[in-house]
């Protein structure tokens, strides 16, 4: 079933146009990854999904309902959870009310608090630094506190930017490991990388984005030569 | 007598923290300079002044009629002189120009009908003094103390234990991330009006009662003392606000009682300046209010 649809999306900038009418579609359960080189768009892509830029043209459907134009706060309700680009910790709040927030829009009942349990007993170093500022967590465990916070609100698609970015390469497979998992229990994801080679490879599908196009797409984009070339450095790249 | 100067301090600081407390709790969530934030202060102390004069109001009712009047005349300006000013985008200036515009006109509007002669507030103690440890207290003093610490507390609860407090403090934190996350900015900046002009409006009552004299014009100096103590105490934090104003408190009472009450001013802002050459983020500096 088709859970989000991307249509002939155009965002721009002053004069700068940073999505140049861009489709794409993510069906329910599917990991589907977004490379591209910094600048390519994919952080304005995200975060013209999430309401967060004004679409200058083209719409964005989610489940059925047109979401272009809707105010930001509506999207946790509707489904979707968003992890941007630097995390987003909010480094002056507890552990546990950052936590908390990712339940904001569905009220702190009994049932939030069994997420919070759940999402605790899935990443256990959580649970020790409750009570903790978030900001003296180290970045590892920041990026799986931004990632509970976002399952707090039970998402039904999860858009992850970077979520390796910064990380130890340890780490960053666990969160790897991790977006697998979710994704095998019902979690559709949508996610933008820079390891372009774990993001295609852990993907049901991959789009690869250049200059606000979408220039290739496919499920064997790993094998393909001319993604082999400029994003997984198998030759040098053109540059 | 340095404990009941002390005491003293802390009463009038207590005040000078609940107005400084709006100006940290506005900027916090708008980066605005609420440069009206002062004349809400003062239509407070009328509101609770019009409850004493015209329904014989105790000074709880005239408390609550100064947080009610106060809380709606912030509301209001959110709606008709900041939100539509901020819709229409990017200028930082633009804003604090429209709070300078409305709190000239609240003033005149309160002058018109106030006249600008002070006016008394009579609202009537019991003259029992309390004596404690040497120290001597009378009922309007043990109840300024008891209400603005009480208020203090109170949101300090609220901003710590309550959904719409934890998600003002993240909205102030990281704006996105907070509507990201569901919450509704609209909803939380109209309610920081309605929390920070509450507890201006408070405090207009609480001075009307320790001076017994209120005007159009006693909004002025609590405005710049309100906004110079969110300075000391670090921009945007509550508690920088609750701090810095019992510092100021005490500070003026000190200069009076030691020094020259015709100096008291200047000591304080002295004080303050000092303050801020040794830490210029302020004493609660909390590292990304200023950044996002």
């Amino acid at each position: 079933m088709r859970l989000l649809t991307v249509d002939n999306t155009r965002v721009a900038y002053g004069n700068l146009v940073a999505l140049d009418g861009v489709s794409l579609t993510v069906d329910e359960g599917e990991i589907v990854a977004l490379v591209g080189t910094n600048g390519a768009g994919k952080s304005t892509l995200m975060a013209a999904i999430m309401g967060l830029v004004p679409v200058a043209t083209g719409a964005v459907t989610f489940d059925g309902v047109r979401v272009t134009g809707r105010p930001t706060h509506q999207m946790a309700a509707l489904g979707i959870a968003y992890v941007p680009e630097g995390r987003g910790t909010l480094c002056e709040l507890t552990v546990r009310e950052n936590l908390l927030l990712g339940a904001y829009s569905r009220r702190w009942d009994a049932s939030a608090r069994a997420d919070l349990d759940m999402v605790l007993s899935r990443f256990p170093v959580l649970s020790e630094r409750l009570g903790q500022t978030a900001g003296t967590l180290s970045g590892g465990e920041q990026q799986m506190l931004v990632i509970g916070r976002a399952l707090m609100s039970r998402p039904r698609l999860l858009l992850l930017d970077e979520p390796s970015l910064g990380l130890a390469p340890l780490i960053a497979e666990r969160i790897f490991e991790l977006i697998v998992e979710l994704a095998r229990e019902g979690v559709t994801v949508l996610l933008v990388e820079q390891n372009a080679h774990a993001a295609l490879g852990l993907a049901h599908r991959g789009y690869v984005l250049e200059a606000g196009r979408i220039v290739l797409e496919g499920s064997d984009l790993l094998t393909h030569p001319r993604v082999r070339e400029a994003y997984l450095g198998d030759t040098a790249p053109d540059l | 007598m340095l404990l009941q100067q002390l005491v003293n301090g802390l009463m009038l600081g207590s005040t000078y923290a609940l107005v400084a407390i709006g100006y940290s709790l506005i900027f916090g969530v708008l980066r605005l300079l609420h440069l009206a934030h002062g004349e809400v202060f003062m239509v407070g102390a009328f509101a609770g002044l019009e409850l004493v004069v015209w329904w014989h109001a105790g000074p709880i009712a005239a408390l609550v009629g100064g947080l009610v009047g106060s809380a709606l005349i912030g509301m209001l300006l959110e709606f008709v002189a900041f939100r539509p000013i901020r819709r229409r985008g990017n200028s930082h200036l633009a804003p604090i120009v429209s709070t300078i515009g409305a709190g000239l006109v609240i003033q005149e509007v309160m002058t018109k009908i106030f006249g600008s002669e002070q006016t008394a507030f009579p609202v009537h103690f019991s003259q029992t003094e309390y004596h404690l440890a040497g120290l001597t207290l009378d009922a309007t003093q043990l109840f300024i103390l008891a209400i603005s610490f009480v208020a203090m507390l109170a949101l300090h609860l609220f901003v710590t234990r309550t959904r719409y407090g934890i998600a003002m403090r993240a909205t102030s934190e990281n704006l996105r991330i907070a509507a990201v996350l569901g919450v509704n900015i609209d909803q939380v900046v109209l309610l920081t009006f309605a929390l920070a002009s509450g507890l201006g409006g408070l405090a207009g009552v609480l001075v009307g009662l320790n001076f017994n004299a209120i005007s159009p014009y006693m909004g002025v100096e609590m405005g710049i003392k309100g906004m110079a103590v969110m300075l000391i105490g670090g921009l945007g934090s509550i508690y920088g606000a609750m701090a810095g104003g019992l510092i100021l408190g005490i500070a003026e009472v000190l200069s009076v009682a030691y020094l020259s009450s015709s100096l008291r001013d200047g000591f304080a802002f002295g004080l303050m300046i000092l303050i801020l050459l040794l830490r210029p983020r302020g004493l609660f500096a909390t590292g990304v209010a200023v950044e996002r």
